[in-house]
């Protein structure tokens, strides 16, 4: 059984959960502390590829990273550079569709996150930067935690979008979710089985991993 | 010395505060919301002002009309919190080390732990302490940073009443060591007039009052200081050319100059069951309340929507539940009151 679907799914999960675990927080920090109207426009805008069917945002991917799209168009002339149907290209797609899941759960814990501990910290002289990592970010920790492996099961799973933009090629854009439905399409029902129980465990484990973070923040640490 | 002009709106009202504080603890008194506590944040520098001027020993901490707006860690205020604000995730030593400026910080900081009593919680979280533990954690956390002004907000309002005054007394011994200038807000009378030389009275942004504590007490001039420093019948009044009337008590008092008064104060200690006072008037006690100091007689004239208490020292007699007794006071016990509330 050939393993590159696991390989790869898993890299571009793991990819797209750095890439969203700092941008998720990095909007999550300045949209909360934002001017109501603001924050309730942004807010929307950022939600979006949440509640979009994937087929749409990768419509709009397309659109914006084909060979004729809006930026893609320049990195083709320019550079010779193809983006689509790339394994890169669904480290895009997965970072697009699970963003929302990590910048909400990081919105909600910084929202609760007591500001006195923030002002305490700047009138003892400690700079922001500290403040941020070594009293707001342990703090919110568990919330943050929650957000990022809600993200990465995201990212895990993602179909839609990815099979627009990075499509199948075995070895070479081939992820969990697209081989399932290759593998389904050509009556491969045994191999097919296989590639379900790994995802099934795969969910699981992250679920139990959700779940006791959830316990653990209840019991308020 | 510490000089404060500042505006900044607000949802409700618009702060506008302008006061002095020289090395003596100032108390700003007021009711929740009056923005005390914003008040405090603006000087500390965690909040920033629409306009207007903090100086602080001669230094521009903010000054809008050039630009000024040094950030809270440059400023070098420690600010006491009411729910203590100390970080979760540090122990005891740790939060009081976090903003230690003297090296060697350990032993500074193991100094601070010994003065506040604090020895054997080194390395206890601070969820792990009890209320007035973590008070004097961040009593010491703040000192630690050698601040040049200290702000304490609401210190003991969520404390009971035992810890209340021993913390208190804690903080009086900080305050009377320290030789910067210190604000502390409150909306306790007694315990502002414990920690502070001076008080001023905040309402809706704005300080109304701002006197010595003695001569407040002696002679509060507005209605919401009369409130504050515990002034039991607040009753309005008429004015006259040369006199004021109390009509609720159908008692004029003459060779009286009425400007701006609107109002008198009569602490219920000043009202005596006799006949002997300069004033006297009739009126039925429909309650009486014991308490184990004194017992406070609550009377009425005629149905009148003011009910006046009146209270008696421990051991004097005390007359029937709904009987008329003649009531006595003296002119030197009202407080004349200006503006209406």
């Amino acid at each position: 059984m050939d393993l590159f679907p696991l390989y790869n799914s898993l890299r571009i999960a793991l990819i797209s959960t750095v890439i969203t675990f700092f941008l998720g927080i990095f909007a999550a920090y300045y949209i909360a502390k934002a001017p109501r109207l603001l924050k309730g426009i942004l807010d929307c805008v950022l939600t979006l590829p949440m509640v979009l069917p994937p087929t749409v945002v990768g419509f709009f991917l397309l659109i914006i990273i084909s060979p004729n799209g809006i930026i893609g168009k320049y990195l083709f002339e320019w550079y010779n550079l193809r983006i689509t149907m790339t394994w890169y290209a669904a480290i895009l797609s997965t970072s697009v569709v699970a963003f929302p899941l990590m910048y909400r759960t990081a919105r909600g814990a910084f929202e609760s996150f007591d500001k006195n501990l923030l002002y305490a910290g700047q009138t003892l002289g400690l700079s922001n930067t500290y403040i941020f990592w070594k009293i707001i970010m342990p703090t919110c920790k568990q919330g943050i935690l929650a957000g990022v492996v809600l993200a990465f099961a995201r990212g895990l799973g993602e179909y839609g979008a990815t099979s627009m933009v990075a499509g199948y090629t075995p070895n070479r854009t081939a992820t969990i979710s697209t081989t399932v439905y290759q593998l389904w399409r050509q009556s491969n029902d045994d191999l097919a089985y296989k590639w379900v129980l790994i995802n099934l465990f795969i969910s699981l484990a992250v679920l139990l991993a959700v779940n006791l973070l959830e316990k653990n923040q209840k019991r308020g640490n | 010395m510490l000089e404060v002009n500042i505006t900044k709106k607000l949802r409700t009202f618009t702060l506008d505060v302008d006061f002095k504080a020289d090395n003596n603890a100032l108390a700003l008194l007021g009711q929740s919301g009056s923005g005390k506590s914003m008040t405090l944040k603006c000087i500390a520098g965690v909040e920033k002002p629409d306009s207007g001027k903090i100086i602080l020993d001669g230094e521009i901490l903010y000054d809008s009309t050039q630009g000024i707006c040094l950030p809270p860690q440059k400023r070098r205020i420690g600010l006491l919190f009411q729910n203590y604000a100390l970080f979760p995730m540090m122990t005891v030593l740790q939060n009081i080390m976090s903003g230690c400026k003297q090296i060697p910080r350990k032993a500074h900081a193991l100094e601070l732990i010994k003065r506040f009593g604090l020895e054997g919680f080194e390395n206890v979280y601070p969820n792990k302490l009890s209320g007035g533990e973590q008070q004097r954690a961040a009593l010491a956390r703040m000192l630690a940073a050698n601040p040049r002004l200290l702000l304490f907000d609401e210190p003991f309002s969520a404390l009971d009443t035992h810890l209340r005054r021993q913390l208190s007394q804690m903080v009086a011994d900080v305050l009377e060591d320290y030789d910067g200038s210190a604000i502390v807000v409150s909306h306790d009378c007694a315990e502002a007039f414990r920690l502070c030389e001076q008080i001023a009275i905040m309402e809706k942004g704005k300080i109304t009052v701002n006197k010595d504590r003695v001569s407040l007490f002696k002679a509060p001039e507005t209605v919401s200081a009369a409130k504050l420093i515990g002034c039991e019948n607040i009753l309005p009044v008429r004015t006259g050319e040369k006199n004021i009337t109390i009509s609720n008590l159908a008692i004029v008092i003459d060779n009286i100059k009425p400007d701006g008064i609107t109002a008198i104060g009569l602490p219920a200690t000043a009202i005596h069951v006799d006949n002997n006072g300069e004033y006297t008037f009739n009126a039925n006690i429909i309650k009486i309340i014991k308490s184990p100091y004194d017992t406070t007689l609550v009377i009425n004239m005629d149905y009148s929507k003011y009910d006046i208490f009146c209270s008696l020292p421990k051991g004097e007699r005390i007359p029937k539940i709904y009987s008329n007794e003649t009531f006595s006071f003296d002119k030197k016990d009202i407080f004349f009151l200006k503006d209406g509330n």
